[in-house]
């Protein structure tokens, strides 16, 4: 009798442990609905096995969670992306659907029947999320323009894929950098606060607003962006504007051709302070740019933040920061990748 | 018009493009005044500079400001005059460097110049003049080879040269990388004069001058070319010749200017009309006028752009604001003249 017992409760305990598994398991197929940085209410209903990419941002954040093999669609310079390439070698055979600034090939992207689109909110990314809807293809719409909105968007992707979990490690890997630097800065005058200058892949003068990424990266690095009463996107100046501003510092974009960064030898812009004690940098680096929006971007402003300030950071290693921030997000250090942090212009 | 009304209209254009040129480099986001000025002129002219760094009022004033007005200058009295020898060489009131395709192709070979990884500049210029005279060489062949109504079929063969350049420049666009190569070629084809330096300067300023000093000189054979081949050489004038070497120098100025300065719309199509309403049709008189006029419209359109905010507002928006409803008024004003 006792061992019948004992069978019946060791059966109830396997039962018991394979329903708890299997409802762990079916976190992902649970029908959810989340809202997305459009305030849109998005359904999911099953499993997401196949998820398309529109944009490079985009891409750059599924890499993060390393949702990397769920990938069946991406934006089309996504697979020249030096880091996608040495995170996801297999992105090469991923299929491109296009580009934001020249358009997404409807057909391609709804041939891959996603179970899950990630769209961005500029130009036609809204009416291609109500063109899916109809076709009843979730997909969420993304904002990753502050670090913020970088976190908000990790944290819908990770909800939207049944995933919640996989945000966790990156989040607090973006908040202990953003402490660091916060730390570090602690009682910093406001006399002896630098101000920044950021020129964009346009040309040397073409800057960020008030209003982007880049302005975030130079705020967190304790760093007056000279640029943040300019609204919108990247907006041009004129040459004497940016010897009026006279910055301290100043950060061409990775994106940006050598041939625009000659215009420094202009001798009006000699007299810059920044171009005075030799501030001018590249930003790194030459793996994945950090002044583009992806979780690498808070590592811009511990990388600006210690040219700027460097006695408030004398004692840290940037490479072992970097080294160990990639291999949390993408399980291999920034060597491993053969990445540097070159900022040479 | 009388040869001393012309000299008048001249010296009093000449006189209105200084005073412009001076109200211009005293504006701009650095304050620069009139006592300034004087300093910095006294400074460079008596050689204080050697022995005081100079002041960064002052780098601004020479090195940014100055050959940004005096390109102003050059590019559109380039453009402007380009248009008008056009006008004359294809003998249609509506044709001008942008409506050929000319200044498509030129933007086209910058762009591809631009994209190109040998990343350089005299590169950028070679490939915008090759393709400009591409483009201006594609238009002439199809209305010759159509021959029909010359002077509507050639504006109707710029149009479809102008679509085949502007849709290549789609497909390099679509090619090129979006966050490495495609801003440079925007912000290229926008049309700005923001990067001129002095080296640009001396490598436009030649080029406009020796083409400004041609079409002068030839003035009075683009009259008789403007008259028609039998009649040019029943003077006894070679107009195939001539009209390749004012084709030549006229797209050269215009590749120059694209390449400096990407392109900048409109110039080459107004101004020659409001320079013959001063001046009237002979090109002798009317290509001074309208050289100055050009210079005058350009210095005060990019003026206006450098200065009306902390952005710089594209240059070409202004052109096309300014020189739209002008174009539009000339029309309704001539109507019924034969004027087109």
């Amino acid at each position: 009798m006792k061992q019948k017992i004992k069978l019946c409760m060791m059966a109830f305990c396997l039962l018991a442990l394979v329903s708890v598994s299997t409802a762990w398991g079916q976190e992902n197929i649970n029908p959810r609905t989340v809202i997305d940085l459009a305030g849109r209410r998005v359904k999911i209903a099953g499993p997401v096995n196949k998820i398309v990419t529109t944009f490079k941002p985009a891409t750059l954040c599924v890499l993060s969670l390393g949702l990397e093999d769920r990938l069946v669609g991406i934006d089309t310079s996504s697979g020249r992306d030096r880091l996608g390439r040495a995170v996801f070698p297999g992105i090469q055979k991923v299929k491109g659907i296009g580009s934001k600034s020249m358009g997404i090939n409807f057909e391609t992207l709804v041939s891959l029947k996603p179970d899950l689109v990630i769209l961005y909110s500029q130009k036609d990314g809204l009416k291609l999320a109500t063109r899916l809807e109809f076709l009843n293809i979730p997909s969420i719409v993304i904002l990753p323009e502050t670090f913020d909105t970088i976190k908000q968007s990790l944290g819908l992707i990770a909800r939207a894929v049944g995933e919640a979990d996989q945000t966790r490690a990156v989040d607090q890997c973006m908040d202990e950098i953003i402490s660091l630097i916060q730390t570090r800065l602690k009682g910093l005058p406001a006399k002896d606060r630098k101000t920044g200058y950021f020129a964009s892949s346009r040309g040397l003068f073409s800057t960020t607003t008030g209003n982007m990424l880049q302005h975030e990266i130079f705020t967190t690095a304790g760093i007056y962006n000279v640029s943040c009463n300019l609204k919108g996107y990247f907006q041009d100046i004129s040459p004497e504007q940016l010897v009026k501003w006279n910055p301290d510092i100043m950060v061409l974009s990775r994106h940006m051709k050598k041939a625009a960064a000659k215009g420094l030898s202009n001798k009006a812009l000699a007299r810059i302070t920044a171009v005075v004690n030799h501030k001018v940098y590249r930003c790194p680096s030459d793996l994945a740019p950090w002044d583009f929006p992806s979780p690498l971007s808070v590592l811009a402003s511990l990388w600006l933040a210690r040219k700027a300030y460097p006695d408030r950071f004398s004692d840290i290693d940037l490479k072992d920061k970097v080294n160990g921030y990639y291999k949390v997000l993408f399980g291999k250090t920034m060597d491993q990748m053969g990445g540097t942090l070159d900022d040479r212009i | 018009m009388g040869s001393f009304k012309i000299k008048g209209a001249v010296l009093i254009l000449s006189f209105l493009l200084l005073l412009l040129f001076m109200a211009s480099v005293s504006m701009g986001r650095v304050s620069i005044g009139l006592s300034d000025m004087l300093t910095f002129a006294t400074r460079f002219f008596f050689g204080v500079e050697r022995t005081q760094d100079p002041l960064p009022g002052e780098l601004v004033f020479w090195w940014i400001r100055f050959p940004r007005c005096v390109m102003a200058i050059l590019v559109g009295s380039g453009l402007a005059v380009s248009g008008a020898v056009y006008q004359a060489l294809f003998r249609n009131p509506l044709v001008s460097p942008d409506i050929l395709g000319v200044s498509a192709g030129c933007t086209f070979g910058a762009a591809l110049g631009l994209v190109l990884p040998f990343d350089s500049f005299s590169l950028v210029h070679i490939m915008s003049f090759g393709f400009g005279l591409l483009a201006v060489t594609m238009s002439v062949g199809l209305a010759r080879i159509i021959a029909v109504k010359p002077v509507i079929v050639l504006v109707l063969a710029g149009m479809v040269v102008l679509s085949f350049f502007n849709a290549m420049l789609m497909v390099l666009k679509y090619f090129s990388d979006p966050y490495e190569e495609l801003p440079s070629i925007i912000f290229w084809v926008m049309g700005s004069l923001s990067r001129v330096t002095w080296e640009n300067v001396l490598v436009m300023a030649p080029f406009t001058l020796v083409g400004l000093a041609i079409f002068i000189i030839l003035g009075f054979r683009l009259n008789i070319l403007s008259l028609g081949d039998i009649q040019a050489r029943s003077l006894g004038m070679n107009p195939v010749f001539f009209r390749r070497l004012l084709i030549v120098a006229s797209s050269f100025m215009v590749a120059i200017s694209v390449a400096t300065c990407g392109q900048i719309a409109w110039i080459g199509l107004i101004i020659p009309h409001m320079a013959r309403a001063v001046a009237g049709p002979e090109h002798e008189k009317m290509i001074p006028i309208t050289a100055l006029l050009g210079g005058i419209f350009l210095l005060a359109a990019d003026s206006a752009a450098r200065t009306m905010s902390t952005a710089e507002i594209p240059v070409g928006i202004i052109t096309a604001l300014t020189g739209a409803p002008v174009f539009g008024y000339l029309m309704i004003k001539n109507r019924g003249t034969g004027w087109l």
